[in-house]
């Protein structure tokens, strides 16, 4: 290649980089007036004592020592980490497999699959008054049908044991439909020869699915982990409306202790601190994908 | 080692960061009186508006401050008044970040424990001179208003009363062959056991546990009746003889079956006792309009009973949760705000907002309102012997505490002494 066409096409590369951060410049000013400030100012806050309605005061690591010498607040992990971990781990299974029976013709796929998908339309206060009444113990349709056939009552809610498997079940009801259209979409972009072929040697099913289907869908099963997992370590709504992080802290999530110490206790900084130390752990689990994404992509290029 | 960070140095840090900033920092220079409070008697300037946040009204309510009360007061004075609203369950968040943004209400409800906590803040205005020369101040009961006091100081003005002593379904109790109603905690507990395994009952007590701090209130009525006494020497006092008796007795309940820590009222639909699933409740107003507007029939079956004694020898004792208006310090129109107070506490106006609130009338010349009748007229009859929760103003975080703590004991995971130990330290931990 004529050193003047490389020239012109590193010229041109240049420019384009300028434009793209021109282009970028209004929304990455409104990113870091909306976010990043606003984290600063809570990283700022985190160190000190304050309740909205008197002067600051400066407490250095005090609301991160108490934290982590606070039971309750161990609890709250604990019940996120389940929460977010156990509806990630089953439903990205039940989600996968959904995705592969709609991936072949079937009969009212259509109509199933925007079924399936219709919760996610719903705001997630409404959905959780549904279920508040779906398992109510006395007036709860479930428990009707379950003391109609003999069963006991099932108190979701008020059994300690119960109640966060049933937010749980509830939240995977209404966000299945969602990563289940992402999968979708990932098997469907994978090409029809692959699996062909494997077959053609001789794969059953399940050898197909395990070492065609999943590394080809690795990507979209990565983003649907990763975007789970984080919605999942900020569940709020599901325990403001249906349990009030009850019983007995069964349900008390991080992001709801944080509400109730800005709110309830009136302590900013503890707050402050709370929504710190999430924003650390939700970069330590979305960074490395993205960074491993990156490094995937400079190699490529090169 | 602590440091003040001035109010100016916390915005600077924040500069642009609009969204919490502006919230944080509104308020600023720590709250300064906008206006004195005035001698009471001052008439407020003719017309301007005010704004008034009413918290947890009914659709009857809200309806009627809209259609009769805020016309009748810009009828009589020329002030308008712009209503505004809210549930209980955000409302301390909303009162307290109004505050803090210099947006709250110039009139504002506050709850039965609220007084002490946004006082203490200096949140609301201090209105003792006022309430001193205010002529209807005698009509209303001396414990109720002094409920909307702190630290010697006036601050809000009984509107609604929430007396709750034993309400007993006689229906279900009679067919246990239970005649008298309970007078002691003894026979309270013997009704109980008679009432179960009646038919459609899952327990006969129902605590009154909701998912707020409904738990802490029912312990919180035993321990009174106990004779505890929330602080002794500023320190918390519930790991004492009172608080054992009262913690033990409400656990009693729990392990005999005779209550069941899965009976959680969701807030809407009947009560387990309108539904027949429970027969004995320490409720009051709540409770007969929960019955008239699920269950008319049931307001027949519905006996009131006198405030509980924990033994023959000592008072009986009812609780009372006291609703109250009280003005924003900020309030740019204090005077105006006044007014409002004062006609919306009128004996005219209080007995409709007072019934709308299923409460009870906090002042005198109302307890022979037409609606002040049958179960409600018996409920008012306690009154003289309820008390309230002692004002503190860690109030607001000490309910959701002491109800996290009491769940394991109900539960009978966590033991009476570890639970009033770990309550004492968590309450002084404050």
């Amino acid at each position: 290649m004529p050193r003047s066409t490389v020239s012109d096409a590193a010229d041109l590369e240049k420019q384009q980089r300028r434009a793209g951060r021109w282009l970028l410049a209004p929304a990455m000013v409104l990113l870091g007036a909306t976010v990043v400030l606003p984290l600063l100012f809570a990283a700022v806050l985190s160190l000190t004592k304050y309740d909205l309605l008197s002067p600051p005061r400066f407490v250095g690591l005090a609301n991160y020592q108490a934290l982590f010498t606070d039971a309750r607040f161990g609890q709250a992990v604990g019940n996120t980490l389940f929460f977010a971990v156990g509806q990630v781990a089953i439903g990205i299974v039940v989600a996968l497999l959904v995705a592969m029976l709609f991936d072949r013709p079937l009969f009212g796929g259509t109509a199933m699959r925007t079924l399936i998908y219709l919760p996610q339309a719903m705001s997630y206060v409404t959905v959780a008054l549904l279920w508040s009444f779906l398992y109510d113990p006395y007036v709860g349709p479930i428990n009707h049908l379950v003391k109609a056939m003999g069963g006991p009552q099932i108190n979701f809610l008020t059994d300690t044991s119960l109640a966060m498997p049933s937010i749980m079940a509830m939240s995977l009801w209404r966000n299945l439909g969602y990563y289940m259209i992402i999968l979708l979409a990932g098997l469907k972009a994978i090409p029809p020869e692959l699996p062909e072929a494997a077959q053609v040697d001789g794969a059953n099913w399940f050898q197909r699915t395990w070492h065609v289907t999943i590394p080809q869908l690795a990507s979209p099963l990565l983003f649907v982990a990763v975007t789970w997992l984080m919605g999942g370590l900020q569940m709020f709504t599901q325990a403001y409306v249906m349990t009030r992080g009850g019983p007995a802290n069964a349900t008390r999530s991080i992001v709801y202790d944080m509400y109730e110490s800005a709110f309830t206790g009136l302590d900013i900084g503890r707050a402050s601190a709370i929504a710190v130390l999430m924003f650390a752990v939700v970069m330590l689990i979305a960074l490395p994908p993205r960074l491993i994404a990156g490094m995937r992509g400079r190699k490529a290029r090169a | 080692m602590s440091h003040l960070i001035s109010r100016r140095g916390a915005l600077g840090l924040g500069l642009g960061v609009a969204a919490i900033g502006l919230t944080a920092c509104g308020r600023g220079g720590g709250g300064t009186d906008p206006a004195p409070a005035g001698d009471g008697t001052a008439g407020a300037a003719a017309g301007g508006k005010i704004s008034f946040l009413a918290l947890g009204p009914s659709q009857g309510l809200t309806d009627h401050l809209n259609n009769e009360v805020i016309p009748a007061f810009k009828e009589a004075t020329g002030i308008d008044v712009e209503l505004q609203t809210s549930d209980w369950g955000s409302a301390f968040q909303k009162v307290t970040t109004g505050a803090a943004s210099n947006s709250l209400a110039d009139v504002l409800v506050i709850g039965g424990i609220w007084t002490a906590p946004l006082a203490d803040k200096g949140v609301l205005l201090d209105i003792t001179d006022k309430v001193n020369a205010w002529e209807d101040k005698g009509e209303f009961y001396e414990k109720m208003l002094a409920d909307g006091a702190y630290d010697g100081k006036n601050y809000a003005v009984p509107i609604a009363a929430d007396v709750r002593s034993g309400v007993y379904r006689k229906d279900i109790l009679e067919a246990a062959g239970v005649s008298d109603l309970p007078t002691t905690w003894d026979e309270f507990l013997e009704a109980a056991r008679a009432v179960k395994g009646q038919d459609g009952i899952v327990a006969p007590i129902d605590w009154g546990i909701d998912k707020s701090i409904g738990l802490q209130q029912a312990f919180a009525q035993l321990f009174l009746q106990a004779g505890g006494e929330y602080w002794v020497d500023g320190k918390a006092n519930f790991n004492s003889d009172a608080g054992k008796k009262a913690l033990g007795f409400l656990v009693q309940t729990y392990e005999e079956g005779l209550a069941d820590p899965n009976m959680v009222y969701a807030g809407s639909g009947p009560r387990p006792m309108v539904a027949g699933q429970a027969a004995m409740m320490y409720s009051g107003g709540q409770l007969v309009g929960n019955a008239a507007q699920t269950d008319e029939a049931v307001l027949d079956k519905l006996a009131v009973g006198p405030g509980l004694k924990a033994d023959a020898s000592s008072a009986p004792t009812s609780a009372a949760w006291i609703n109250k208006v009280a003005i924003a310090k900020n309030s740019k129109q204090p005077d105006q705000a006044w007014e409002f107070v004062k006609f919306l506490a009128s004996k005219d106006q209080l007995s409709d907002v007072s019934r709308l609130y299923d409460a009870l009338p906090p002042r005198a010349d109302l307890a022979d309102a037409d609606w002040v009748e049958g179960l409600n007229k018996q409920i008012l009859e306690t009154a003289d012997d309820a008390v309230s929760q002692p004002p503190n103003p860690k109030m607001m975080q000490i309910g959701p505490e002491i109800t996290s703590l009491l769940e394991p004991a109900i539960r009978g995971t966590v033991g009476v002494d570890e639970t009033l130990e770990a309550i004492d330290a968590k309450v002084n931990s404050l």
